[in-house]
Formats: structure tokens, C-alpha cells, sequence
């Protein structure tokens, strides 16, 4: 219901047709051959030329949108009551409404496309976070057997040890897919805006660190360091970079991924 | 090391405001999830070590800060600074026949002092063998200056020697130590104020080192016009006031006076004021400030004696065979009342640890102000409380920049 709130912004002068049709394109007519689908005659011109034709087409090629998020155990940061991997539900969920009503079809991780907005919305609620990133390689690996090309749109805090992330997402572009990244940045995460007696416990490695003035100045500096390389290295792999800041709503990160997509369609 | 104000010690306690600090916060310290810490700087050893000590050299250093004004406004003072030898001095001008020294010192009743003879540097001289010992005779100012830079400090000293008028003419003495003079009977020239009067083999004339007299002991002394009071002694807390009806303003301002300085200084005064015809042996012992025209009667014996009255002939109002009387004076009456107020005066000066005086003489002198509390001691714990004060106030300095010091790391 969120989703579909969130979309209603973006629906101005949008026309939903009444019946249910699949887009074609006029290409050429060729001469009717024996063995020809009878219904395929174009009628029209035998009337005017006396000559069996049959109308040729182009069908529009029908995009698989692949919702994927980061399921690793980073994932479970929260702020202000919302983790990192609920925010990158509701950007999927707006997502995954808006390609329903373009009729393209919806994946969420490798399983089968989706036939109603529904039954994606509730793969996208059972999804948990654990563990590494690393465990569910497997997992997205099978996003490339996929012989269509894709719409593929990431969602992740970008926390990889060995450059895996990258690898993957690589190999998806190598592909042919277009692939878009959103990064899910918390603002305090961002501005380390953390008292001097916390302790930061990391919720992959269970690690411990103590905060003190330096380290939050440090890291501060070193976020911003990490968030440039990172760009960096998306535009090397022609991957989109969209910042999806959690103190701000999720419209802000869809009129970014819309606008490039209307430039890059267009 | 003594305060004045102790119980401002109480506010070390606030001590113990940076250690709760210290404490609450290291109990409330909480642990917080967070995505990786792959992006944070890794944790540097030594530098966080080193943060840890400046914080407890920073939290040492308010600490001190804290204990160091509360010091401060404790006033503190050093009592014992001086009194290192623990003796006294007898120093005795080379001119004395050393066949005196005996005498003297039976006469002062100091056996056990320390005798130094005042020759150049205190070059032991053998004076039998020295034909005019004059000629190693030094000033007394620069013995008593050597003395003075000595670490060893006396307890007190008695110059003993033939003075007159010159010796005691504009000297201002600076000393940490009381210094006493000693006047022995000369023959040959006049007594410089007119008031000794030989007899026997031996006259002691004491000064408190000051250009007049304040005290004669063992002889017999008529009081005259030309003897005024200048320096008060009250040595009992019991005092009596004599006066007569005509007397009744002079007689309040002096009461009131002495009131001030009850309650100035916390000095309980028991203050009989009478009438002359009520005056009996009862008294006897008092300080007695007498007012009246009339003699003094005998029972006062052993009173120390103010006569307020100079104008009186010498022979109606002092019986002369009294050999108790320790000290008498005459002062013009009006004057009393101001030599009380100077009292208070300087009690003022040196601040609150004279107050507890209550079992010592308590002085005042009425022309030489400069000199009522300069010779003893007790002036000295003031110096030593200023300079200390001046410590306290640097030390402070310093620690507010090792403050900021440790706080810009």
C-alpha cells in the first residue's frame, strides 16, 4: 500500500487502456507462401491489389525487471527504527508496481518471474538478512544464467571484502544487462554522528570498536573516500550510482533512478 | 602548614565530581550495531593509548586545579618557617667588659642563650688581648642584616650594648625575628630620653626597638609630663576603667573601644567600669585605665597601670615606694580611645591568624605604626601567605595550559 502511495506521484497523466493488447510495430509485407497462417493475410491490400500479402511485425521485446537486494547480514543496520534491508524492500516494492504497470516482468533474486504484483510483494516480505555476502554467491550467480537481458537493479551498503559485489555485478554487465545500483546509506552511518561512548559492533564480523574522537573524525573522512571509489568503480562497469540516504524518503531516490531513465531511454 | 579558612578545605570534595563523572560515563557506555566496520580507521594502538593517559593526565590536572583554589581560598600559611635554630641570641657590642657577660645574663635571666659578640662578620675576637675593642665594633643594622640571611634564623635576639638616641634614629627594622635592646647604664654621657636613673651595679633598659620607651623593669621610676603612652600593652583580659563623674564621655568612648576590639577579634574582655570610691583590692591584677583625678589607691599592686591624667603633679598621684608596679604612664586622655582604634588598626593588616592571640600581650603603639608587628614573626606568616598565594595563582596558570594543551591533542 506504500508503494502504490509512493507511485501515485509519479502517475500524472498516465492512461491505463482497457483491453489487454501486446505492441507491434509494422516492419514489411512478404508474399503469401503455402504452409502461411491463413489469419496472418492482410485482407486490406488483397482487396485492393488482388495479391495475398501477409503483414509482417515487430513485437515490442518485454524488459525482466531483477529486484535484488543485498541479503548479507549488514543489511540489518537500522536507524530511526527502519533497517537498511526494509528500506530496500519499499524501493523494490515502488519498483516492482511501476513495472507491473508497464507490463514488464518482475524477478525478485532468481526465481521465477512474478504473473501478479502480489505474489512479488510477498517474496520481497519474506526476505531476511544474514550472514555474508559471500554465503549467498550461489544464490546470485543465477541471476546470470538468465538467457534475457536484463533490467537488473541492486540494492546494498556496498560492504564487500573481496571485491565480490563487484565481480558479480561485472559479470552482469559483460552480459548485456543494465544494471542499476542503489546504496543504502544510513545518516548517521554517513556523518558518524555517534557519542564518544559508543561501541560499534559489527553485525557481520561481531567485531567491536570503540569510538573516540579521532576514530569518528577518521571515519567520517574515510566514508566519503569509500562512497568516491565506489562511484568510480560503478561508472568503469557503466553501472548507474544512486545514493538512497535513510532520513530521506524513498521518492527522492526514485526521481534520480526515473530521470536517468528517461535520459537514457530517450 | 595551617589555613584560616579550613573549612573551605571541604570543597576538595569536588575532587571527587570529575572521578563520578568518570565512572557514570564508563557504566553508560553502549554497545551499537552497525553495518561494517570496514570503512572505519582501524583502531591505532598507541595512539589510542595515548589518549587514554592525556585523559587521565587531563583528568588529573582538573583535579588539582580544583584542590588548588580550594586551597587557596583556605588561605594558607606557613607557621614554622623561621624558627629553625630554636634558640635565642644574646649579642653583645664589643665595648661590654666581657667580666659583664655574667651579670647580664643572670640580670635578663638567659643562661641559656646563645652569646655572639657583634665584631665584623662575627669573627671570634679574644677581647682581653685587644687594646681598643671599638675598633671591631660594626653596626648593629648589619649584624642583625647577616642574621637575617642566615637560613638558621633565632627565635629572638637581645642586642646588649651602650646606646643612645642615635642608634635607634630612623632605623625601621624588617626583621622575621624580635629584636630586643639592652640598654647598660653609661657614665659618661646622659641617658638619651631622660629616664634611666643608675643604681646599683647593673641598669637594663629595655626598648622594643623603638625610638621611645616602653618599658623599665627593676628600677624605680617616677612618671612625669614628659612621659607619654605610646604603645599599650593589655596583658589581661580582665580589664578596669576608674573614672570620675566628669569623666563619664571619655570613659564610654574608651569602653567602646575596647568592644570594638572584643568583637573584632573574638577576644572575650571582662571591662569593669567604676567609680574611684568603688575601687578595692578585688581589682587588683586588672588592666587598669584610670581616669580619675584621685591617687591610686595601693591595692592596685600588680596592676599594669594606665594613668590617663598628665595633669596631675608628679608626687600626688603615684605612690613611689610601690616596687610592684610594673608599668605606668600617663597619656592625655583623649588619645586613648585613638591608640585602642590604632589597635584594631593594625590587627586588621595581619589578618585573621592573630585573631586566636587571646593568651599573648596584645600591642599597639600610638606614633610608630610601621614597627607594632613588624619585628615579630607573626608578620612574617603574612609575607610568607603572600608569596605563597602568588605560587598558587601561577601553579593554576600552568595548569590551565596543560589543560589546553592536552585538550588540543
Amino acid at each position: 500500500m506504500l508503494a502504490q502511495k509512493t507511485l501515485q506521484a509519479f502517475r500524472q497523466g498516465y492512461h491505463q487502456t482497457k483491453k489487454n493488447t501486446t505492441d507491434y510495430q509494422f516492419s514489411q509485407f512478404r508474399n503469401y507462401t503455402p504452409g502461411d497462417d491463413v489469419r496472418l493475410i492482410d485482407w486490406k491490400v488483397y482487396g485492393k491489389t488482388q495479391k495475398l500479402y501477409i503483414k509482417q511485425s515487430i513485437a515490442q521485446q518485454q524488459i525482466m525487471v531483477s529486484l535484488i537486494p543485498d541479503l548479507s547480514a549488514s543489511m540489518q543496520y537500522e536507524e530511526a527504527g527502519i533497517s537498511k534491508l526494509n528500506y530496500s524492500k519499499y524501493l523494490f516494492a515502488c519498483l516492482a508496481n511501476l513495472a507491473f504497470r508497464q507490463g514488464d516482468t518482475v524477478q525478485i533474486l532468481h526465481q521465477k518471474p512474478y504473473q501478479q504484483i502480489l505474489d512479488a510483494l510477498i517474496a520481497l516480505t519474506n526476505l531476511t538478512a544474514a550472514n555474508f555476502w559471500i554465503d549467498y554467491e550461489k544464490l546470485y550467480a543465477t541471476s546470470l544464467m538468465n538467457k534475457h537481458k536484463n533490467l537488473l537493479i541492486y540494492c546494498s551498503d556496498f560492504y564487500e571484502y573481496h571485491d565480490e559485489m563487484m565481480t558479480w555485478l561485472a559479470a552482469h554487465t559483460k552480459k548485456g544487462n543494465e544494471v542499476i545500483a542503489f546504496h543504502v546509506v544510513g545518516h548517521q552511518e554517513k556523518e558518524m554522528s555517534f557519542s564518544k561512548n559508543t561501541i560499534l559492533v559489527d553485525l557481520e564480523t561481531k567485531e567491536t570498536q570503540r569510538l573516540d574522537k579521532t576514530i569518528i573524525q577518521e571515519g567520517k573522512a574515510n566514508f566519503l573516500i569509500q562512497q568516491q571509489r565506489l562511484k568510480q568503480q560503478l561508472s568503469q562497469l557503466n553501472i548507474h550510482y544512486v545514493e538512497m540516504i535513510m532520513n530521506k524518503p524513498v521518492q527522492d531516490a526514485l526521481i534520480q533512478y526515473l530521470t536517468y531513465r528517461n535520459q537514457y531511454v530517450s | 602548614m595551617k589555613f584560616v579558612n579550613a573549612i573551605w578545605l571541604w570543597a576538595m570534595l569536588t575532587l571527587l565530581i570529575p572521578l563520578f563523572i568518570h565512572l557514570f560515563n564508563r557504566g553508560k557506555r553502549k554497545a551499537l550495531p552497525f553495518g561494517s566496520l570496514l570503512w572505519l580507521p582501524k583502531q591505532n594502538k598507541k595512539l589510542s593509548q595515548q589518549i587514554q593517559l592525556n585523559q587521565k593526565w587531563l583528568w588529573l590536572s582538573r583535579s588539582l586545579l580544583f584542590a588548588l583554589v580550594a586551597c587557596l581560598i583556605a588561605n594558607p600559611f606557613f607557621e614554622e618557617t623561621i624558627s629553625v635554630n630554636n634558640k635565642h641570641l644574646l649579642l653583645i657590642q664589643p665595648n661590654v667588659q666581657p667580666s659583664l657577660l655574667e651579670q647580664i645574663k643572670d640580670t635578663l635571666d638567659i643562661q641559656q642563650w646563645d652569646v655572639q659578640w657583634m665584631t665584623y662578620n662575627f669573627t671570634p675576637v679574644d677581647f682581653k688581648n685587644i687594646e681598643n675593642p671599638l675598633t671591631h665594633q660594626t653596626k648593629v643594622n648589619d649584624v642583625l642584616k647577616l642574621i637575617e640571611e642566615d637560613k638558621q634564623k633565632p627565635l629572638s635576639v637581645k642586642i646588649v650594648g651602650y646606646f643612645n638616641a642615635f642608634d635607634f634614629g630612623e632605623k625601621k627594622s624588617t626583621h622575621s625575628f624580635p629584636v630586643d635592646w639592652v640598654s647598660l647604664p653609661n657614665d659618661n654621657q646622659q641617658d638619651a630620653f631622660g629616664l634611666l636613673q643608675t643604681e646599683g651595679s647593673l641598669q637594663v633598659l629595655y626598648l622594643k626597638e623603638q625610638k621611645h620607651l616602653t618599658q623599665i623593669e627593676k628600677s624605680k621610676f617616677l612618671p612625669s609630663k614628659d612621659t607619654h603612652l605610646d604603645t599599650l600593652i593589655l596583658q589581661s583580659k580582665t580589664i578596669t576603667i576608674v573614672y570620675d563623674e566628669e569623666q563619664t564621655e571619655l570613659q564610654k568612648s574608651i569602653w567602646a573601644s575596647l568592644k570594638s576590639l572584643e568583637t573584632y577579634y573574638d577576644i572575650p574582655f571582662k571591662i569593669n567600669v567604676l567609680k574611684s570610691k568603688e575601687y578595692n583590692e578585688k581589682f587588683k591584677g586588672n588592666d587598669l585605665f584610670w581616669l580619675s583625678t584621685k591617687l591610686i589607691p595601693e591595692p592596685m599592686a600588680m596592676s599594669k597601670v594606665y594613668v590617663l591624667n598628665n595633669n596631675l603633679p608628679n608626687e600626688t598621684f603615684v605612690p613611689i615606694s610601690s616596687k610592684q608596679i610594673e608599668w605606668n604612664a600617663s597619656l592625655e586622655p583623649q588619645k586613648l580611645p585613638n591608640l585602642l582604634n590604632n589597635m584594631l588598626f593594625y590587627k586588621a593588616t595581619v589578618a585573621a591568624q592573630l585573631t586566636k592571640l587571646d593568651n599573648r600581650p596584645i600591642h599597639a603603639s600610638f606614633f610608630n605604626k610601621q614597627h607594632s608587628y613588624e619585628n615579630t614573626s607573626k608578620s612574617y606568616h603574612v609575607k610568607q601567605q603572600t608569596s605563597w598565594m602568588l605560587y598558587c595563582w601561577l601553579v593554576i596558570m600552568l595548569f590551565l595550559l596543560i589543560e589546553r594543551y592536552l585538550n588540543s591533542q
